[in-house]
Formats: structure tokens, sequence, C-alpha cells
């Protein structure tokens, strides 16, 4: 539906050049929910506009339902408005002197060749039925809550049937209960209607939650791609597994096996893990073990003794009750790490407690130095 | 999973770009190639006749030389045309100054009751052509039968009259209370911005109001109000219309008025050359008064604090000085009306007399009448319409793409574009009206409304392009994409979506330039001819003829007109401006 081949952007700011998007390469598939997932500044937002049309990139390839929309080969550069896409952005862009159903009305005037008054009052019509807003249509858009203006932004970005429908961080601007509420909400719409989306967020739950498929974005490259169970489980890099999942990353070496199943010993700052390692990493090489915060439990009262492999004695130095669980902050030997205890964890730092750590979800990359 | 890649061509970087031939492309550059012609022509043509030695004007000099300069600066005539014009413009910016000042102080930091009647009184003001009032104060205070002259020598039996209005203090006086209301507005600005909480802040740690006064409020004020001294000083270097109605007949030459009696000698050749010397160093004076101005502003950015709307400070009880300030506020209005009271006296008067109550049985309108029927007041007036109409709107038009261009455009083209459309804010207008009337006078356009219309939009769209770029910078760039993505072209985006958005700039700025182009008088004068008269020149036709009754009955007649426009605009921009600021806050 939707494929990005090579595609650059460099922004010039003061004399020096700053690669946004480097040699970016995607395929979405037709009817799939798509997320882009990264930190501010990872070139994330730049492909989305090179995607409507709003940004010209340096170079590459764009092609929409297997026609180019862009192509620097080709020279070809289709202006937005010819480009049939509907797109939310972050700030819902709701224009205020019109009222909710001119809003959404709008696409459908600029399509050609005209459609009849009587098409457009009825598709709008549908259009904030879908989004549950029917009863505020003659509102002039100023009045609405910021959920509302949202829904109506989704409806106008919906209503005149575009071949893709790109999404901006639309829930950056809601408070926590109205986002997941949006979530669901986005969701559901995209799903019954069948269409193509591409999200883009910065926020790991939106992307896990939402997607089809993610991909994840560092310093204007894509450095990993799959399914969000995959993206959580078996994250490539150092990188993919802090920022989604807040994993620990803890430096060790291989310092016995692996044996013929991959199994080995690693030596950590702060003690032995055994541990699985991936093919390919031989023995006495440097590697990362990834823990995440939930791969860590409290042993209490059983705790077998110190020299046990995968337990260790950690201090809690600060503890923050978020409600489903407590995060913790722990130091064992010269190690920092964060970690997540049940919400009835009766602790009071600083706290010394025995933990076990759960191999399975751990995960071991080369280190690449 | 590394990212799939399908066999499409990998990209090589491009040799040639194709330039896409959009809408905004096009409008784009058709408004910029006009405001380049627009500003670049008469500028061109202004230094190069100024550097031939011939004195003819012309794009292409024969030579270059500075002869025109040398004979521009030749004492002893140049020392006086320089003292002239320094004491003019300092005598003028120093009334100005105090006068605002003191008027901005009463109404935004004491307990003064008639707070309201000030503002009406120096909005209203904005439809008060200058020469207008200049008019009025020559029927006061002509040294032959000026009102308050002859009031003052019945009254105290002199022999002669104790005041001159052709005299460089009455030009800098006539001058210096003519600027005061946009003087007060600036002031009025630069005291509101002021946070208090400083000035609190001294009087809890000890220091009396007259120490806080002087140790903090008096320093924090300091860089806005040289920011308007220099600001109005530029404004009085370009004067030409007050030096012009009173200066002439005084002879007391300033810059601006020399640039008029050279380039319109009547009994002998225009020096051209000379005209276009004095204009480049008139200009070269007003471009580094602009570079000194955004310098301090720049200053004094940094001093300014952000402070939250509705935090008021605490008004000073005026007590005892109530009365003396009261009085004194009410005798500026005197001093504001009185011009235009005696025009309205002499205007209903078959001849010119001292208002007296034995003069009141002669009363009629029958100049009003007059001017109603006379043939060259009905082609002015028609003329003036469409000067007005089609200079604000073309104006405007030129503003509303100009501003985008440098708002949306990140490259050096905005700057470019920003720069050369505020560039004519700086070029005295008389300057431009001459540099105009050099690149127009051999051409067919020479002498006809055109050509006004032409040097009136050169100089508005400076104005307009300034009004609608604020309002545009503060638009969110995603209500346009929005529009884009939706479908809409270019032009739809700009009449669907950005100027209704920026609709209430749009029209305050139409009416602002089309008050403007009806009340200046500078530009017809100087591209007058019998078929291009307006209003403003044909005022001051009959003025010249002489035809006191019914120039004052004109006069009276536009200043009616222009206060039908400009006051309920001025009401309706307060109102906008305060229902802005608190539904911003209903919105939290």
């Amino acid at each position: 539906m939707l494929a990005i081949r090579h595609l650059s952007k460099t922004y010039h700011a003061d004399r020096s050049l700053v690669p946004a998007v480097n040699d970016v390469s995607l395929d979405v598939p037709r009817g799939s929910f798509f997320t882009l997932l990264g930190p501010s500044g990872c070139g994330k937002t730049t492909i989305l506009q090179c995607i409507a049309g709003l940004e010209t990139p340096d170079r590459g390839e764009i092609e929409i339902d297997g026609a180019p929309v862009y192509s620097s080969t080709l020279n070809i550069n289709e202006p937005p408005n010819r480009r049939r896409l509907g797109m939310v952005f972050q700030s819902y862009a709701v224009w205020p002197h019109m009222t909710v159903f001119e809003n959404v009305a709008f696409p459908l005037r600029q399509s050609r060749p005209r459609l009849s008054r009587q098409e457009i009052g009825t598709r709008t019509k549908a259009a904030l039925a879908s989004v549950r807003l029917d009863g505020v249509a003659d509102k002039l858009a100023p009045f609405l809550s910021g959920g509302q203006q949202q829904r109506v932004a989704l409806a106008r970005a919906l209503v005149h049937e575009p071949r893709l429908l790109l999404l901006d961080e639309p829930l950056s601007n809601l408070d926590a209960k109205l986002r997941e509420e949006m979530r669901t909400e986005i969701g559901r719409l995209v799903r019954e209607l069948g269409i193509t989306a591409v999200f883009v967020t910065h926020d790991q739950i939106e992307a896990l939650t939402m997607s089809d498929s993610i991909a994840l974005m560092d310093g204007g490259r894509v450095v990993q791609q799959g399914a969000p169970h995959d993206i959580y489980y078996r994250p490539q890099s150092a990188f993919a597994a802090r920022f989604v999942g807040n994993g620990n990353i803890i430096p060790g070496r291989v310092a016995l096996g692996p044996d013929a199943e991959g199994n080995a010993e690693i030596v950590t700052p702060f003690g032995r893990v055994g541990c699985r390692l991936p093919t390919g990493v031989a023995h006495g090489s440097n590697i990362d073990v990834i823990v995440r915060p939930d791969a860590m439990r409290v042993c209490n009262g059983e705790a077998p003794t110190e020299e046990t492999l995968n337990f260790f004695r950690i201090q809690i130095s600060q503890a923050s009750f978020i409600g489903d669980f407590i995060e913790g902050i722990a130091h064992a030997g010269p190690a920092t790490l964060r970690v997540r205890l049940g919400p009835h964890t009766a602790i009071q730092p600083p706290y010394v407690a025995v933990v076990e750590v759960l191999t399975d979800r751990c995960v071991v990359l080369p280190r690449r130095d | 999973m590394p990212p799939t890649v399908s066999a499409l061509p990998a990209a090589v970087p491009t040799r040639s770009r194709r330039i896409h031939l959009s809408e905004e492309r096009v409008i784009g550059a058709i408004a910029l190639a006009v405001v380049v012609f627009l500003v670049g022509g008469p500028l061109l043509m202004l230094v190069s006749t100024s550097l031939n030695p011939s004195g003819e004007a012309t794009l292409m000099p024969a030579g270059v030389a500075a002869t025109n300069y040398l004979r521009a600066f030749s004492p002893p005539d140049t020392f006086t045309l320089i003292a002239n014009t320094a004491f003019y413009t300092a005598g003028s910016v120093v009334i100005a100054l105090v006068v605002g000042s003191s008027l901005a102080w009463l109404t935004e930091r004491t307990d003064f009751r008639l707070r309201m009647l000030v503002r009406l009184i120096v909005f209203a003001w904005l439809a008060v052509p200058p020469f207008v009032s200049a008019l009025g104060w020559i029927q006061l205070l002509n040294p032959g039968n000026g009102a308050i002259n002859v009031l003052l020598r019945t009254l105290f039996d002199l022999p002669a009259s104790p005041l001159n209005v052709y005299s460089l203090q009455a030009m800098i006086f006539v001058t210096g209370i003519s600027m005061s209301p946009t003087t007060f507005i600036m002031i009025s600005g630069v005291i509101g911005n002021m946070d208090h909480r400083l000035e609190s802040a001294a009087q809890v740690h000890g220091a009396g109001r007259m120490v806080a006064f002087r140790r903090v409020t008096l320093p924090l004020l300091t860089p806005g109000l040289l920011a308007v001294a220099i600001f109005q000083a530029m404004v009085v270097v370009q004067m030409f219309d007050i030096p012009f109605a009173i200066g002439l007949t005084a002879r007391v030459p300033v810059m601006s008025t020399r640039i008029y009696a050279l380039a319109t000698a009547a009994d002998a050749k225009p020096e051209y050359g000379l005209a276009a010397a004095f204009g480049v160093v008139l200009l070269a004076i007003a471009i580094l008064l602009i570079g000194l101005y955004l310098r301090i502003t720049r200053v004094s950015e940094r001093f300014r604090v952000v402070t939250g709307k509705g935090y008021r400070p605490v008004r000073q009880k005026l007590g005892r000085a109530r009365i003396p300030a009261t009085v004194l506020v009410l005798l500026y209005f005197l001093v504001m009306l009185l011009p235009l009271a005696i025009l309205l006296w002499n205007s209903l008067l078959p001849y010119y007399q001292t208002p007296s109550v034995s003069a009141l049985a002669k009363l009629t309108l029958q100049n009003y009448r007059h001017v109603g029927s006379e043939p060259l007041i009905t082609r002015a007036f028609w003329n003036t319409i469409v000067l007005v109409l089609s200079t604000a709107t073309i104006s405007m038009g030129l503003s509303i793409v100009v501003s985008w261009i440098s708002v949306r455009s990140k490259a050096a083209l905005g700057r470019a574009t920003t720069v050369l459309t505020f560039a004519p804010i700086a070029i005295p207008q008389i300057v431009f009206a001459f540099a105009i009337l050099l690149l127009y006078l051999r051409t067919p356009l020479y002498g006809s409304l055109a050509v006004i219309i032409v040097a009136h939009i050169t100089i508005f769209t400076a104005f307009g392009t300034r009004m609608v770029s604020s309002s545009m910078l503060q638009l969110h760039h995603e209500l346009e994409n929005a529009a884009k993505v939706s479908g809409a072209s270019w032009l739809v985006t700009m009449r669907r979506v950005v100027v209704p958005l920026i609709f209430p700039q749009v029209l305050n700025g139409w009416l602002w330039i089309a008050t403007h182009s009806a009340r200046d008088l500078t530009v017809p004068i100087l591209l007058m001819t019998s078929s291009n008269v307006v209003l403003a020149s044909a005022l001051w036709t009959i003025w010249e003829y002489p035809n006191i009754p019914e120039a004052s009955a004109l006069a009276v007649m536009m200043v009616v007109g222009l206060m039908v426009i400009v006051v309920p605009l001025q009401i309706w921009s307060v109102r906008y401006a305060d229902r802005s600021g608190s539904s911003g806050k209903d919105d939290r």
C-alpha cells in the first residue's frame, strides 16, 4: 500500500546539516496499522510529513497504491492536496472559524469531480456519527472540549475515504483518561473501515497496544521493525531494549559455555547470571544482558544462599508507588537497576532484599564496540 | 527482522530538479516581482540621479560624480538647513514625549477619572490630517488677524501680535502637539508591558515611592522611552506637510521641504540632481534612525518580563493633585480642538473673520454648498474614492501574499522579502514620492491618478505587511497543513482558512491604509497635475487660492468623513483586543 525507499532528508540549522531522516525504507501492507515509534528528534514526524507532501525529502521514493507520489529519480513530487490522504495533527488543527459540520465537510468540498450538496451532507453526517459527534454539528470548533476537537479532526481525516490515514501524535495533548478512550476509539474506527494507517508516537504503550507493526526509529534510521510482541520481547539493540520496556542494560562477559543448547554463565558487575545466548556469541565475548524491571522477583524468606546462580542481594534506595506496581531504584554491587515490585510488597527504603533474575525474560545482545 | 526492500530502483542524487509551477509559486513570484519593482525602481532612480553630474533625472547617469552632493552641502545655506532640521526634530519630539508620557502615566498608573475621554480623543485624532491642524493653527496664530492674536491684542491692548505661526517655534509646537496622540499610545504600551511587581519589590525592601521610581521604574522604562523617542524622531525628520504648510511662508526650510522646493521649482528648471542628493541624505538619516530603533527595541525586549494578564498595578491615588491634573488634561483637549474649532467657524462664514458674537448672525452653509458643486472638488472626491479603495485593496492583497512568503518560507527568501517590504517604513515619504516622480516622469503614467496609487501602494504595503505578518505568525502552521492534506489548493487554503482566521487584522489594516491614503498630502502634492487632484491636494489648492472659508469647509468635511471610519474602527479594535484577551482566560 505504502512503500518508502531510501528516503533521506537533511535540515539546515545554523550552518550545520542535521540529518533528520537517513536512508529509510519501509513497507506498509494494505489495511495495517503501522506505527513509527521513537524519541523526539528521531525523524518519525519528518517521515510522516514527507508522506503527506508537507515536507520535500532530499532523496528517495514514496509510493502509494503502486503509484509514486515522490521520486527523486523520476522528478515527481505531488503536492499534498493531490495525494488523497487524511491526517490528524498533534494540535488537532480544527479550524476555529468554521462549525464542526463545515470542518468535516471541507475535504468533500475539495474533491473533484464536485460532489452534490446532498452527498456532502450525507457523508459528513455519517462521518460525524461514526465519531459520535452528531449532536454538535452546528457548534463552532472553539466551543468543543479537547476530546471532541480530536474527534472532529478524526472525522475530517476520514470523511473523504483517503488512501492513507496519517496520525501525528494525535493523543499527546489529551489527559490520561481521554487518551485511553481515544486510543480504543481510533483503533476501532481504523479496523472497521479497513483503512491503512500510519501512526507517529513517542509513547511505547500507544505503539504496543494499537499497532500491527512498529518501526522503531533512532537518529533518523529505523533500528528495528516488527510486531509489537517482537519489539518488546526480542529487542535487537540496547536502544530498543531501553526505549521499549525500560530494560536495564548490564554489561557482562561470557565466562562459561555456551553449551550445546546455548546456555552459558555470564559475569556481571554484581554476580553470575546463567542465561541462554543467541547464536553466534562465543565464549569470552563481551555482551549486554537486558534485564527488564519485571524480570526480577523478590524472594521473601525462602532466599537461597547468595552464591546460587541468578540470585542477588540488592538494596532498594528509592521506591515510588505507581498504583498497579511499585517502581524501585536498586543497587547491586556497582550497578544501578530499575526494578518493578508487586503493589503489595511492604518495603521501606533503604531495604535489602534477595531477588531472583528470571532469565527466561532476559535477552543477551552481543556488544557492538 | 531487517526492513525488507523491494525492487524499486535505489535513489541517486538528482542533478536537476524540475521546478513545479504550483499556483503558490506563481502568485508568490508575481507578488515578489511587483514588490521588487515598486521599491527597487524608484530607489535606483533616486541614487543614479543624485550621482548624475548633469542634474537630469536618469537611470543611466552619464558619469558618476559627487557634484550634486557638493552643491547641496555648500555653506552657508546648508548649516541653516541642518540646524533647522535638528531643532525642529528635537523640539517636536520633546513636546510629544512630555505630553504623551504625562497622559500615559495618568491613564495607566493613577486613578484619573477621565481615562476613557483621553483614549477617545487620542484615537479620534487619527482622523485629523496633520496639515489640516496646521491650517487651523494658521487661522489661530497668524500675525495679521489670527484669532488668538486678535484676542490677546484686544485683551491686553497690545500694539502688535504677540504670537507668530510663521516661525520655527510654532512649527515645533504644532508638530509636537499633533504627534502627542501616537506618542501616548506607544508609551502606554511601554508602561503597560512593565512588570509592576519589580516596583513593588523595591518598596517592600524599604525604598520610598520616589526612590522606587528613580531606582527601579525609570531605569526599566528608559529603553522603551528611548525607542519611542527615536521612532518619533524618524517620523519628524520625514514629516513634510506641517513644514510645508507653515515653514514655506516662515522661510524656515527643513530637509523635506527643500526637496520639494527643488523638485517643483515653479519659475525655474527643477533641480532634480540636487533634490536627489538631499533625498539620499535624508534616506541615510532615516535608515540610521531605524537601525538605532531596532537595536534599542532588541535591548528592551530583554527587559521585558512576561507577566500574567490581569495583573494590574495598584493605581496611585491622585488626591489633591486631581484638580490640577484635570485642568491640564482639559487644557490639552482645548489645544487639540482649537484648530478644528476655528476651521469649523470659518467654514460657516461667507468670508474670513475672527470669532465674535456679531458674526453669529452671518452663519451660513453656503461654503458647503459651493464645495459640493465645484467641479474640481467633485473630481477630487471621485479620485480620492478610487485612490483609497484601490490602494487599500491592492496593498492588503500584496501584504497577505508577501507576509505568507516571509512567514512560511524558511530560507533566505523569507528574510529578503521581509527586509524588502519593510524598507519603505524607513524611507521618508517625500523622498519616495520624489523618486517615483523621477521614475515615471517620462512615462504616460506621470500626471495620472495611477501614479499616486502606485506610490501609495509602495508606501503602505509596508504597514499592511507588518500587521498581517504579525498575526500570521500566531497561526499554527498545522491549520494550513490540515487544509492542504484535505485536498485544498494553495488559493483555497488562503481563501477558506488563512484569510478568514486573520480577518480582523486584515480589515484593520485595510481601514488603516484607507485612512492614511485619504489624509496624505505628501504624495498627491508632489505628483499633482490638473487631472489627478485628490481631496488633500484640492484642499491645499483652494487654501492657496486663497479661499479660506471653502478650504475650511472642505477640511471639516474631510475630518468628519475620516472620523466616521476611524472612531468605530478604534473602538472595535480595542474591544476586540479586550475580548480575545479575556476569552483566552475562559478556556482554562
